[in-house]
């Protein structure tokens, strides 16, 4: 179990404000403690896991709330889970990136950019081989399994897997986990996911990956197409590509790669090494003032950000609330020093807090906070930064106010 | 001349293998440019090197090349970013070892932290999503909701604990799996 200091470091890394001599801190205690590693490799699995959720959870949204208005007209209860979770995934999908790998059997006659111009038999059947956990937005509810037949225009939302045979035998598509794809009257559109594909050329027709950015016709090779939010990367290992886009059409050849949109020019600048914030001049460091905080939500306590002096404080707006209370400072304060005289307790001068954000009472080493209890009464608080973890060495002018609690009930 | 189904069956299980560790891949790269999104170039960029270069890419998609080109391709991506990298490079190689022991599939974490994030008060889940799915940064967060960053800092802190605390709830294995008690 790591201690609270590290798990602080670790906060501060992620939401991005270490200063250098705790960059430093926690770069040796990665470097020097297996046990930290550890732990810091799991909370980054948890965040890049949370924005996951988050982003399926937005586009979701929409989906979800018709399918429940479906759900009701037909009674039933419960979304079933491995069609929710399917759902999920795949729109998940749409915002990550997808990898296809098209293998293709070379051609007995090489088919040339220009035959592609009219081709109204290219996909005449596709036919569902096998499907783990995969969807048709169109028919929700129901699981797509082995033997259906997807026609032009079907969307297909892959929660595990599912592999495709398009025009009878031409071609056998797998689509990985999280992918989105629709066929279309080329071949397949695909959104965001994987796919490996093995496609085998007929006289008159060509394949094609269709991406948000970019058309990739199969001439004749194997390649790779990797598509984000933003752009597709065209990547070939043997043989040809097309790609088509806004750009000059493209073609590829084995070893050659590509970026759709095209990229401006744009020239890449080393950052300095000393990149880190620089140390703001004494007068521009400090507590600048006191905030009571909600200690489970973290948000302040509605009306007391920041707590002014001589101010009055509802006990009854405190009730349901973890108290506790932030120091927000300015410049390069390393640690916080809070005195807290209250009316049923004696002074209490804490241990400083050493990473921000700066929280009185402080909070226990498995990282919770203890409640502050607030009596009626008046409270003096001090609370002063240093530019040190040790709290000796002062920065700027300490934040001094008082405030009553008052029970009017 | 056909390619030998080998060869075939060799790339179809790069591209699979890649799909399998795509977890570790935005994890680790997370940990060097701490960015969401620039995680996810990472992960498209290294996808492109190993297809590029895909016959000479072992069968099974060893770790010890994985990490070697995540680590390499997350310097560059921060590199172009103008994305400085606080921590040093041998820190970032003995860091790698780290996200190995990690569970490759995050499946079960996804769903409890989906059950988990569900029960935050409103105003929390707001930071989140402006945070986690918006990419925004703490000081953009502050000025939208014209709060102190150092409130958001906190608020960001106390949601990770109180998933935390839900997700030892939820499901206790996971919670110890994620290197809590």
């Amino acid at each position: 179990m790591v201690d609270a200091r590290f798990r602080e470091l670790v906060d501060a890394y992620l939401d991005d404000h270490l200063d250098a001599a705790t960059a430093q801190e926690f770069d040796t205690r990665l470097r020097v403690d297996a046990e930290a590693r550890t732990w810091f490799a799991a909370q980054c699995r948890r965040e890049t896991a949370i924005r996951a959720v988050l982003q399926v959870q937005q586009q979701a949204g929409t989906v979800a709330t018709a399918r429940v208005r479906r759900i009701h007209r037909r009674r039933l209860h419960a979304l079933p889970r491995a069609w929710g979770w399917a759902v999920a995934a795949g729109l998940l999908a749409l915002l990550t990136m997808a990898v296809v790998v098209v293998s293709l059997r070379p051609a007995r006659s090489v088919e040339t950019p220009a035959s592609v111009a009219v081709r109204h038999d290219a996909i005449p059947e596709v036919v569902v081989e096998a499907a783990v956990n995969a969807n048709r937005p169109e028919t929700p509810g129901r699981a797509v399994r082995s033997g259906d037949e997807l026609a032009i225009g079907h969307a297909l939302v892959v929660g595990t897997s599912a592999s495709l045979r398009f025009g009878n035998n031409r071609a056998h598509l797998h689509l990985g986990a999280h992918s989105r794809a629709r066929v279309d009257g080329d071949g397949l559109r695909l959104d965001a996911g994987h796919v490996t594909a093995d496609v085998t050329p007929a006289q008159g027709r060509i394949f094609t990956i269709t991406t948000p950015h970019a058309r990739v016709r199969v001439v004749g090779t194997s390649f790779a197409v990797t598509v984000s939010d933003e752009r597709t990367m065209v990547v070939v290992a043997e043989g040809i590509v097309e790609v088509l886009s806004a750009a000059p059409t493209r073609r590829l050849t084995a070893g050659e790669s590509g970026t759709w949109p095209v990229p401006a020019e744009d020239p890449v600048v080393i950052p300095p090494a000393a990149e880190l914030p620089a140390a703001e001049p004494p007068e521009r460091q400090g507590v600048t003032s006191l905030v009571l905080l909600d200690g489970l939500s973290g948000n302040p306590v509605p009306g007391y950000e920041p707590l002014r002096d001589g101010m009055d404080v509802d006990q009854a707006a405190l009730s349901g609330h973890h108290v506790g209370l932030l120091a927000v400072t300015v410049g390069g304060i390393v640690s916080v020093r809070f005195t807290v005289d209250g009316p049923t307790t004696a002074t209490r001068v804490n241990d400083p807090e050493v990473v921000v954000p700066f929280i009185y009472p402080g909070d226990t080493p498995e990282g919770i906070y203890p409640t502050w209890s607030l009596s009626p009464g008046v409270y003096r608080i001090t609370a002063q930064g240093f530019r040190d973890a040790a709290a000796t060495a002062p920065a700027g002018a300490r934040c001094e106010l008082s405030f009553t609690v008052i029970d009017r009930r | 001349m056909e390619p030998p189904d080998d060869l075939i069956r060799a790339r179809l299980g790069l591209v699979q293998a890649l799909a399998r560790e795509q977890a570790f891949v935005q994890a680790y790269a997370y940990a060097i440019v701490r960015d969401h999104h620039l995680a996810e170039d990472v992960y498209q960029e290294v996808a492109v090197v190993l297809a590029k270069d895909w016959e000479r890419v072992p069968e099974g998609l060893p770790h010890a090349r994985l990490k070697e080109v995540v680590r390499r391709k997350a310097l560059e991506v921060a590199r172009r970013a103008r994305r400085h990298v606080l921590l040093a490079d041998d820190t970032l190689e003995s860091l790698a070892g780290a996200f190995e022991l990690q569970p490759a599939d995050d499946g079960e974490l996804r769903e409890t932290l989906a059950e988990c994030l569900r029960k935050l008060p409103p105003e929390v889940r707001a930071v989140l999503d402006s945070r986690y799915r918006d990419d925004c940064s703490c000081e953009t967060i502050a000025t939208r909701l014209g709060r102190s960053v150092q409130s958001i800092y906190a608020v960001l802190k106390h949601a990770r604990i109180a998933l935390a605390g839900c997700v030892a709830q939820t499901n206790p294995h996971l919670h110890r799996s994620l290197g809590h008690g």
